[in-house]
């Protein structure tokens, strides 16, 4: 499961999604990245096709769960919604980035 | 990924992209209308719908394997690929298209002489029920073959008396000219009695062949032709029917005209019986006995062979004791002082014309097979280590964001372009080949000399 560790970047991706959808209920790959461009204020270019590729493999790892449904505007989407296991995922995701961008910022301040 | 779900996904990627298509397409969409409803038009809303979606052509890459234009496309880029592949390797592309193209050239060979001796070469109806029928007689001394023609009047004796068969015929062949025009031409031609054609089951393609009513003295001047004759002296006129052809200075009227693979009986097609160098005959005509010449049995007289064909459910056997039966009442006839003791013997005609050569060239068949099967082993050894060679070349395909299923496709139109190159070279071996094997033809081979390659399946000679 860790093999997500060293790449950093979808690493950050994954742990995007899974901080969404832990906030929200069941939300389709479009309102996620809605969303994420929302909560980052565009700053975060995502390329929102790359989007597909992760939930799919999250959802393979159990992170996610993945059900057919209709959107409000009556299309037919999935919606992924976070499992246990994906919390507890994302909990370690998040130690591991604060980790990092602590450690990073201590070089910044300090070096 | 767990294994499990990893061969799931590899059974069901078809479903698994269809799934991410289309919620890629939603997407898509739900981006266009964003777009659109902050007041940009159809074709700018596609474009930053397409922006902000990103480049996400690998994934698409296996969906859209599904368009013809697209893998048509590809499979000219590999193709390309292949053809420079092959120019680097040339010593391998030689060695691997020599292999194949001899192997291919050996098996097209020897099938084409198969085919024109074995498959191509009775084109009469249910051969396996035609018989020959011999008089062997033990008091001619060991040297004497067992085939000794019947006499005539053994011939209608069994005509009339046996119950064996569905029809039975006496031939005799002979060479003679055909005059037509200025020009006299010596072909193959055959004394036939009525039912000659009846008991090969071969049709006319023209007209009608020899019956009864053509079978007497005095009515004998009609004459079926073959489909060269037909073309060389009335250029295939349907109107031929009715015309005149002098043979031996006599006038015959052309009654009908057969399909072009009836020959019968061909050079080697009757044993021990002279056919004059003649390959196959063009004319046949009927016997036309008088009724002495039918029972005399002081004159000796009769044709190279009788063929009978057997009743339905005959088997040899029973034909055979039937035929003896009878033999031993028609010796005690013939004339006291004449040789005495002749026998009957029912022999399988494909087995007298093709007994000796079938089993070995089904043998030769299988021999080229082999080595057909050993140049592809051979083949798919030179491949599988040149692969291992070229592990980096694909590493770094896979790294570029080739699928498993392109790759594939890559190394399956290398091998496609060497077996095509082989195939080519092994028609052209064939051809050669057969020319070649026209010049080994012993002369007992039946229909050895028609050997062809056979491109099209069906050659409708029916």
């Amino acid at each position: 499961m860790p093999k997500h560790q060293n790449d950093r970047l979808q690493g950050t991706l994954d742990l995007l999604i899974l901080k969404v959808l832990a906030k929200s209920k069941a939300s389709h790959g479009y309102a996620i990245a809605q969303r994420i461009h929302e909560l980052t204020q565009d700053r975060l270019r995502i390329e929102e096709g790359s989007l597909y590729p992760a939930l799919h493999r999250m959802a393979n790892e159990k992170w996610l769960k993945a059900e057919w449904g209709v959107t409000e505007t009556h299309r037919k989407a999935r919606f992924y919604r976070i499992t246990p296991l994906g919390l507890k995922q994302l909990e370690q995701e998040q130690d591991r980035w604060l980790d990092l961008s602590d450690a990073v910022s201590r070089v910044l301040k300090f070096a | 990924m767990s294994v499990l779900t990893r061969i799931w996904n590899g059974i069901f990627s078809r479903r698994v992209d269809k799934a991410l298509e289309q919620e890629m397409e939603t997407h898509l969409s739900l981006l266009m209308e964003d777009a659109r409803a902050r007041g940009l038009n159809d074709k700018e809303a596609m474009a930053e719908a397409r922006r902000r979606f990103g480049s996400h052509a690998r994934h698409f890459e296996s969906t859209r394997d599904a368009d013809v234009s697209r893998w048509l496309d590809e499979l000219g880029q590999d193709m390309r690929f292949a053809l420079r592949q092959t120019r680097r390797n040339s010593g391998f592309t030689i060695i691997a298209v020599l292999a194949i193209g001899l192997g291919i050239g050996a098996v097209t060979t020897i099938f084409s002489l198969v085919d024109a001796v074995l498959i191509r070469s009775l084109p009469y109806s249910h051969p396996e029920s035609l018989v020959y029928l011999w008089t062997p007689n033990p008091q001619a001394g060991p040297a004497v073959p067992k085939e000794l023609p019947p006499s005539f009047p053994d011939f209608y004796d069994w005509q009339r008396s046996s119950h064996s068969f569905v029809s039975l015929a006496t031939l005799r062949q002979r060479a003679v000219n055909v005059t037509s025009g200025d020009s006299v031409k010596r072909l193959g031609g055959a004394f036939v009695s009525a039912g000659f054609f009846e008991t090969l089951g071969a049709k006319p393609r023209l007209g009608r062949t020899i019956g009864q009513a053509d079978d007497l003295p005095g009515e004998g001047n009609v004459v079926v032709i073959g489909d060269a004759i037909w073309h060389e002296v009335f250029s295939g006129r349907r109107d031929a029917i009715g015309k005149t052809l002098t043979i031996d200075r006599r006038k015959y009227t052309v009654i009908g005209v057969m399909p072009k693979p009836f020959g019968y009986p061909f050079e080697g097609g009757i044993p021990y019986s002279g056919a004059m160098g003649i390959q196959r005959k063009d004319l046949w005509m009927p016997l036309a006995l008088s009724d002495v010449q039918k029972t005399d049995r002081r004159a000796v007289d009769g044709g190279d062979a009788v063929i009978g064909r057997l009743g339905r459910g005959v088997s040899l056997q029973q034909a055979q004791r039937e035929l003896s039966l009878i033999e031993k009442r028609l010796d005690a006839l013939n004339p006291p002082g004449w040789m005495q003791g002749w026998q009957a013997l029912v022999v399988s005609l494909t087995d007298t014309i093709f007994g000796p050569v079938t089993r070995m060239l089904w043998l030769l068949m299988g021999a080229v097979g082999l080595v057909l099967l050993i140049a592809c082993g051979n083949i798919g050894n030179l491949l599988l280590a040149r692969v291992t060679g070229r592990l980096e070349e694909i590493a770094v395909r896979a790294g570029l964001g080739a699928g498993h299923g392109r790759l594939a496709r890559q190394l399956l139109t290398e091998s496609l372009l060497l077996a095509l190159l082989g195939g080519a070279l092994g028609i052209a071996l064939a051809l050669g080949g057969v020319r070649a094997l026209a010049q080994l033809n012993p002369g007992n081979i039946p229909r050895f000399e028609q050997t062809s390659v056979n491109l099209p399946v069906d050659r409708g000679w029916a």
